[in-house]
């Protein structure tokens, strides 16, 4: 399949899928290029919504109606010779209104064409694509035997009419379709008219009413020009007045000058109208054949820009490289109950208080607190220096509790948990956990946090009931009046 | 093919985002898991970033660190000759790592540090600079690998960036970047590439490449997605529906017409999300304001309206007649020009076919309705806040999508507004399902389409250079 092919069949699933691709057509893109990948995908994704078929179709439906027209104006052409030229006694023709009659229609609508052609928006005319729908849809109907359709003819019909006719090759096809139709007309005349003229006898005759014989011979002298060049027998200016109704010639005469008008008739009909229109025609055709050539996917379009997401996505599947020995995750379990704690918790006797990470303000708070039941200083944890200091201070201490004033918003990590175990110094230390928190705090994010210190503090036999929450307001005027009762 | 793969271990202490930072330059929600606690993620993960067709980016997760302080005095006590250096204590840590059980998984960061090209370190800049945390760059300036200090949560917590920027310039890290997995900024993400750039000289033009290609997916995005919402615009204003010319038709059409505009805007909002890569499964699970599709701020509801700051006492349908007197005049000359062409039947034939609606309906005392400019407002207000909202959302986000922020004086309306709507509600072919039986083609339709684009850059562009001001 040409690239031209693969690329409308492309346009083909966009129009069947839009707005957004389907993710079901897996391949390895990623080794592909952007090119590659959509033709490969445009592949698959053809086999499931069979649009080929439908295109072939469309394709071959436009080349009939196109076609069969040809042939209407090449029977028309041919009719009108014999309609027109030969009057009803059959044996004579008047030169000059056939050359009216062949030629003057054509130069016209020559003109006509180039107006519209060269004015881009002439041509966009919806009424001529109107027009051309209905024959084409007439056509289709005429010819369309299978019954079953496919779900999105008529879209692909109007994709593909679009396509053709539309902004980018309308201009083109337009033309070159007027041009194989013209041709077709004056083929049609010509080809009658040798016919014609090889089983009549006619003489040529001219006739005017009000026109001088000087026209006519300037306009035999113009028209005679390209043959006399090429040496072809054709009239003389003599032989125009000759010509001249009721002017009769010797018989050998008669003949030659017969045949030299009948040459002259044939060669300008077809050097002058047939020969232009057909290399019109070819240049439009090659024009059509470029414009298949260069015809690009707009990438720009939503469509395949989510289609470019799907083959070439900016993050690539994830893979595990160093999994986790420790499976079944003990967090996932977790109680659904809400976190208990004791309101009430009786500070212990001989315990040892020890701050955790906590900030100035709750540090103070936690100060406070330890002044109210005990009589040693609070050391903040804060690096493996104080660590070292807090424990040793511990150990000198000789407590049998340990209280862990720490803050509720900071999150417990294994690191707590490890300097947690440290504090057992020795085997019958029983743990506190003091959490402290600002009533001004998220309520949910401080219920989601309690839960993790319950479950944390767990796994250092801290359980529910050795474990208090001070929920302070912090509000200036509260703490002022700590202050005072203090 | 070999692919060419610069690696990058993302470390940090547990909880500061690491996994929503991959997610987010990934553009991938799925990736990992995400949870406000420490130790959610238990594995070294990976993930590739596509450069192009022949350089990835290869992008690991890592277990927070959690016990720095414990594995520093670990690692420093490795019993090492005197030319021994930081990697060769972390070597001999990782030999003897089953006397360490309990640091498995400090463990795999260590062995991420050392087989991957480049660090970032993710820091919650909200958090104080602890100990725990000093010792965590130190253990990783033993692994000697060029470090990118990654500031996360600016937004949140950018009274102590200061802070964090002074310690890590003591440490030597001057060339950090400051990013927000949840509220994104492209210019960050950019910079983080770039700071890369920076410090992986031999790796210059891969990671040049790299930007670029973000830059133009960038852009090519926020150019679709102007499309996008032009197309909506053009569809809403050229639907309409037939009523005859009584009470109880007219509220029926008018029903059918929302209908329809509604789903214009479903199918332009699942585009857009596409298009951002957010996925309408990431949105469910996310809780997002919008239903089975739809939104749950219903475009036509009396609240909605006055979140936009708009009376809701217009009537929201407007009769497509009036338009009908100034087409004719336009036919009319239409038919003078191809009268002169010699296309007379065809234009008869093709006015017919345009104008016939009207005319028909006009005789027979239908009414054709349509949304009124109200609700086209509405329409565009809502689409250019969802747009920029979809841009600065990160794919670590976990809150809602809330457009409640939109105010109306923020969305002007441009200039040619006017015209657009007038320009789309004369072609009711422009949208399929109104079955106009007019001629298909859509040139012009595109051409409005691009005019409407080109309009949304340019506001999208002063948005941007206001936001750079501030
Ligand atoms: N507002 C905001 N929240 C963030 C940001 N980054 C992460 N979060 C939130 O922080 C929490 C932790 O994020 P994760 O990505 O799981 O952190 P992590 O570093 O991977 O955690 P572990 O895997 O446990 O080490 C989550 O609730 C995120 O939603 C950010 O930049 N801004
Ligand atoms: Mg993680």
């Amino acid at each position: 399949m040409d690239l031209y092919q693969n690329r409308l069949l492309t346009e083909g699933i966009r129009i069947i899928e839009k707005p957004s691709p389907s993710n079901r057509f897996n391949a390895d893109y990623s080794t592909l290029n952007l090119t590659d990948a959509l033709s490969k995908r445009t592949q698959l994704a053809d086999l499931r919504y069979q649009v080929s078929p439908v295109l072939l179709h469309l394709q071959q439906l436009l080349k009939f109606s196109i076609g069969l027209i040809c042939v209407i104006f090449l029977i028309v052409g041919a009719s009108s010779v014999s309609q027109f030229l030969v009057n009803e006694s059959g044996t004579q023709i008047n030169f000059f209104w056939a050359i009216v009659l062949f030629i003057a229609p054509n130069i016209l609508s020559l003109i006509i064409w180039s107006i519209v052609y060269f004015k881009r928006h002439v041509l966009s005319l919806p009424w001529l694509a109107n027009l051309l729908l209905s024959m084409l849809t007439l056509v289709d109907k005429l010819q369309h035997k299978v019954t079953t359709k496919h779900i999105h003819y008529i879209d692909l019909f109007q994709y593909y009419f679009e396509h053709k006719f539309g902004a980018y090759m309308g201009r083109v096809q337009l033309s070159m379709i007027s041009h194989l139709w013209w041709s077709c007309y004056l083929l049609g005349a010509t080809l009658s008219l040798f016919l014609v003229l090889a089983t009549h006898q006619v003489d040529f005759i001219w006739q005017t009413t009000i026109l001088s014989e000087d026209t006519f011979l300037k306009l035999t002298q113009w028209l005679t020009y390209l043959p006399n060049l090429l040496a072809i027998n054709v009239p003389t200016p003599s032989d125009v007045s000759h010509a001249s109704i009721g002017i009769v010639n010797p018989l050998q005469v008669a003949q030659e000058i017969r045949i030299s008008w009948s040459n002259l008739l044939i060669f300008s009909l077809i050097v002058y109208a047939l020969l232009p229109r057909i290399i019109l025609m070819l240049v439009f055709y090659q024009g059509i054949k470029q414009k298949k050539k260069n015809f690009q996917l707009d990438l720009s379009d939503a469509y395949y820009i989510q289609l470019k997401n799907i083959l070439h996505p900016i993050g690539k599947a994830s893979f595990i490289s160093d999994a986790d020995q420790h499976k079944a995750n003990p967090n996932n379990h977790q109680g659904k109950e809400t976190s208990q704690y004791n309101q009430s918790l009786v500070m212990p006797e001989n315990a040892y208080p020890i701050a955790i990470e906590l900030n100035q303000r709750i540090l103070q708070q936690a100060d406070k607190h330890v002044l109210k039941h005990y009589s040693v200083d609070l050391i903040n944890v804060l690096d493996n220096a104080s660590q070292q200091a807090a424990l040793s201070a511990l150990k000198s201490s000789a407590a049998e509790h340990v209280i862990l004033y720490v803050d509720v918003n900071r999150v417990p990590d294994r690191g707590w948990l490890s300097f947690a175990k440290k504090c057992q110094y020795k085997s019958n230390v029983q743990l506190y956990l003091l959490l402290f928190g600002e009533q001004s705090a998220n309520k949910a994010k401080i219920a989601s946090r309690l839960e993790d210190w319950v479950e944390i503090a767990a796994k250092v036999n801290i359980s529910s009931q050795y474990i208090s929450y001070l929920n302070q307001s912090v509000t200036p005027s509260n703490i002022h009046q700590e202050v005072k009762n203090g | 093919m070999d692919k060419d793969l610069l690696s990058v271990a993302v470390v940090g202490h547990a909880n500061t985002g690491k996994t929503s930072l991959i997610r987010t330059l990934l553009r991938d929600a799925s990736f990992g898991e995400i949870a406000d606690k420490a130790g959610t993620t238990r594995h070294v993960e990976g993930a590739e970033i596509r450069v192009d067709d022949n350089h990835n980016l290869v992008i690991y997760d890592t277990p927070g660190l959690e016990d720095s302080i414990h594995l520093l005095s670990v690692i420093d006590e490795q019993s090492i000759s005197e030319h021994d250096d930081g990697i060769d204590r972390l070597l001999s840590f990782i030999k003897n790592e089953n006397n360490y059980p309990e640091l498995s998984q400090e463990l795999k960061v260590l062995k991420a540090l050392l087989s991957n090209d480049i660090i970032f370190y993710v820091i919650d800049i909200r958090e104080p600079i602890l100990g725990k945390y000093r010792d965590e760059l130190k253990i990783l300036s033993y692994a000697a690998k060029p470090i990118i200090p990654v500031l996360n949560f600016i937004e949140a917590g950018s009274d102590n960036m200061r802070n964090w920027q002074t310690q890590l310039a003591r440490l030597n890290l001057h060339a950090h970047v400051s990013f927000d997995s949840v509220v994104f900024r492209f210019s960050d993400e950019l910079k983080i590439y770039q700071k890369m750039q920076t410090l992986l000289a031999h790796r210059d033009q891969q990671l040049e490449a790299l930007i670029e290609q973000r830059k133009v997916q960038w852009q090519q995005r926020e150019k679709a997605a102007q499309q996008l919402i032009a197309t909506l615009l053009v569809e809403a204003a050229a639907c309409r529906f037939r009523a005859d010319n009584n009470e109880q038709s007219i509220a029926k059409t008018s029903n059918q017409l929302q209908a329809s505009i509604r789903d214009l805007e479903t199918s332009t909002l699942n585009q857009l999300l596409a298009l951002y890569q957010f996925k309408q499964q990431d949105i469910d699970q996310y809780d997002l304001p919008i239903q089975q599709g739809q939104w749950e701020l219903d475009l036509f509801s009396t609240d909605n309206l006055q979140e936009f700051g708009i009376k809701a006492t217009s009537n929201f349908v407007k009769g497509a007649g009036i338009g009908v007197a100034v087409d004719l005049v336009a036919a009319g000359l239409t038919l003078g020009a191809a009268a002169v062409a010699g296309g007379v039947m065809g234009v008869l034939w093709g006015v017919k076919q345009r104008y016939y609606d009207e005319i028909h309906a006009k005789v027979k005392g239908h009414r054709y309705l349509c949304a009124d400019d109200l609700t086209l407002n509405i329409l565009w207000a809502r689409q250019l806040s969802l747009l920029i909202a979809l841009q600065q959302r990160g794919h670590a986000s976990v809150t809602k999508l809330s457009l409640a922020q939109i105010n109306s004086e923020k969305t002007a309306l441009p200039k040619a507004w006017n015209q657009w709507l007038k320009n789309a509600r004369q072609h009711p072919q422009w949208l399929a399902s109104n079955n106009s039986e007019q001629p298909p083609l859509k040139a012009k339709k595109q051409l409005l389409i691009k005019q409407i684009s080109e309009s949304l850059a340019a506001i999208s562009n002063s948005n941007n250079s206001n936001t750079n001001k501030n």
